[in-house]
């Protein structure tokens, strides 16, 4: 029965009609129109609402909120809490509006706009709701897809080298142990004796898969000089007290980015 | 009588809409709740997105018969399962960022706290030390007698470290204490260690462990977990 109706309707004089140049222009103005709000959202004071649409376009961004939260919660010594219903609920409704909903409409109203004559003038509804929601969603994952790459190497980046630091800061950290160690330390013990005179890195201390190590005795302080094994132009500078305080440390090059 | 036969089709136009739609809507929304998991969207999601990919593909199928032209159906197709394709992309590359950076903040957590107890543990042996040659040549008290002197308190498998506040997870435990030797366990109690299995000294498993062993050649530092 359906197939008849579609032969019967396909038959009205739209043949060679797919196309027309009033629908091109038409879908051109929409899809320029729903870029330039998308784009306007973007730029303007609206922008927790950009946010909301950018989540709504993209469902898979519920779920990373809801996996920075368990983080958190781990970071902050919690157990992750359990997903809520309002956050699954969303995610449901934003895969369903965007990839289900808007595509349907959209797939529907371009058959009916191309094959078959419109039964009634609000059935072209369909394609602009349909293309509205469809083409939005677009409008924010392509782009998100093209700077998505660069903007995650940029960020592993970042943190190899925030990483590359802090590790350094705890082997450097050692070492300062080792400079009040060898303060306290008899001279029969190969220790200064209540000086720091002579003082030098253990080897194992002097060198890791994260630095190299090197200590500069000075009057009244120990200065440690940590240069990176994995970032080049990167080091730290660390004195240290004749009472073996830690007092001062400062970064260079790369590690000041 | 042609305004009956509109008002048929409308009908006939209107139920397939929602038809299709109301499989899509059940299909994806049965997938979503069976791959229910208390802890993480992401299993949901996953699962529903490939039912959802089904579901458009059929959808093209059906929307795309022919009476339609074949280059217009070819071009529908062609967009369509680019933009498929690149919201699966985007989907699956934004998991792995999110998972990244997920373990990325559990790294920066388990470094802060090897940091803490690497600080911890040695400061209470190094005061010990620094009394016991403070005693000049004769040495009337061992290095043990000095640390039970500066710890009155202390007892084996007690804890020595003050909570400096009230989220403190660090606990520094007194393991061993001879006259010329004393060691400490210093274990963070959320933060995991390398070994998931590894059983730490209060009986909780896999997370961070440091050991301190000081004598009167000074402190050493063994990483356990």
């Amino acid at each position: 029965m359906n197939h008849k109706t579609d032969s019967a309707n396909s038959f009205r004089g739209n043949q060679g009609r797919e196309f027309t140049v009033s629908f091109i222009v038409g879908f051109l103005l929409l899809t320029i129109a729903m870029l330039g709000l998308i784009y306007a959202m973007q730029h303007s004071r609206v922008q927790v609402w950009s946010k909301a649409m950018d989540s709504f376009h993209m469902p898979w961004l519920i779920a990373s909120v809801q996996t920075f939260s368990s983080a958190l919660s781990e970071f902050s010594g919690r157990a992750p809490e359990p997903v809520t219903y309002t956050a699954r609920l969303l995610a449901l409704a934003s895969l369903l509006l965007v990839f289900v909903l808007g595509p349907t409409l959209f797939m529907f109203g371009l058959r009916e706009r191309t094959v078959e004559q419109p039964v009634f003038r609000t059935l072209n509804l369909k394609l602009i709701v349909g293309g509205a929601i469809t083409f939005s969603a677009i409008g924010v994952i392509v782009p998100t897809a093209i700077f998505q790459h660069d903007s995650f190497e940029r960020l592993k980046e970042a943190q190899a080298r925030q990483s590359n630091r802090d590790q350094m800061m705890i082997e450097m950290n050692k070492i300062v142990w080792s400079v009040v160690q060898y303060r306290v330390l008899p001279k029969s013990m190969r220790g200064g004796e209540g000086s720091m005179t002579g003082y030098s890195i253990p080897p194992k201390l002097a060198e890791s898969r994260d630095g190299k190590y090197k200590a500069t005795v000075e009057e009244t302080s120990v200065r440690i000089q940590g240069i990176s094994s994995v970032f080049s132009d990167a080091r730290i500078e660390l004195q240290i007290s004749k009472n073996g305080q830690a007092v001062h440390w400062e970064y260079f090059g790369n590690f000041l980015r | 009588m042609a305004k009956h036969s509109e008002t048929i089709e409308i009908k006939q136009e209107v139920s397939k809409i929602i038809i299709c739609l109301g499989v899509g809507i059940v299909l994806v929304s049965v997938a979503y709740l069976l791959s229910w998991d208390s802890r993480s969207l992401w299993p949901s999601l996953h699962v529903a997105g490939v039912v959802t990919g089904l579901y458009l593909v059929a959808l093209l199928v059906y929307a795309m018969r022919p009476p339609m032209k074949r280059s217009v159906r070819i071009v529908v197709w062609c967009s369509m399962l680019v933009l498929i394709g690149i919201s699966g992309f985007v989907w699956t590359a934004h998991k792995d960022r999110v998972e990244w950076q997920y373990r990325t903040i559990l790294q920066i957590r388990q470094v802060i706290a090897r940091g803490l107890l690497a600080t911890k543990g040695p400061k209470l042996l190094m005061k010990t030390l620094e009394a016991y040659y403070a005693q000049g040549k004769t040495k009337p008290a061992t290095l043990g007698e000095t640390f039970r002197m500066q710890n009155p308190g202390a007892i084996l498998g007690g804890n020595l470290h003050k909570s400096d506040w009230e989220g403190d997870s660090v606990r520094v435990y007194l393991q061993e204490l001879q006259d010329d030797r004393i060691v400490l366990l210093a274990r963070d109690s959320f933060v995991a260690g390398r070994d998931s299995l590894f059983r730490n000294v209060d009986g909780r498993v896999g997370k961070i462990q440091e050991m301190f062993t000081l004598t009167i050649h000074g402190v050493t530092h063994e990483s356990q977990n």
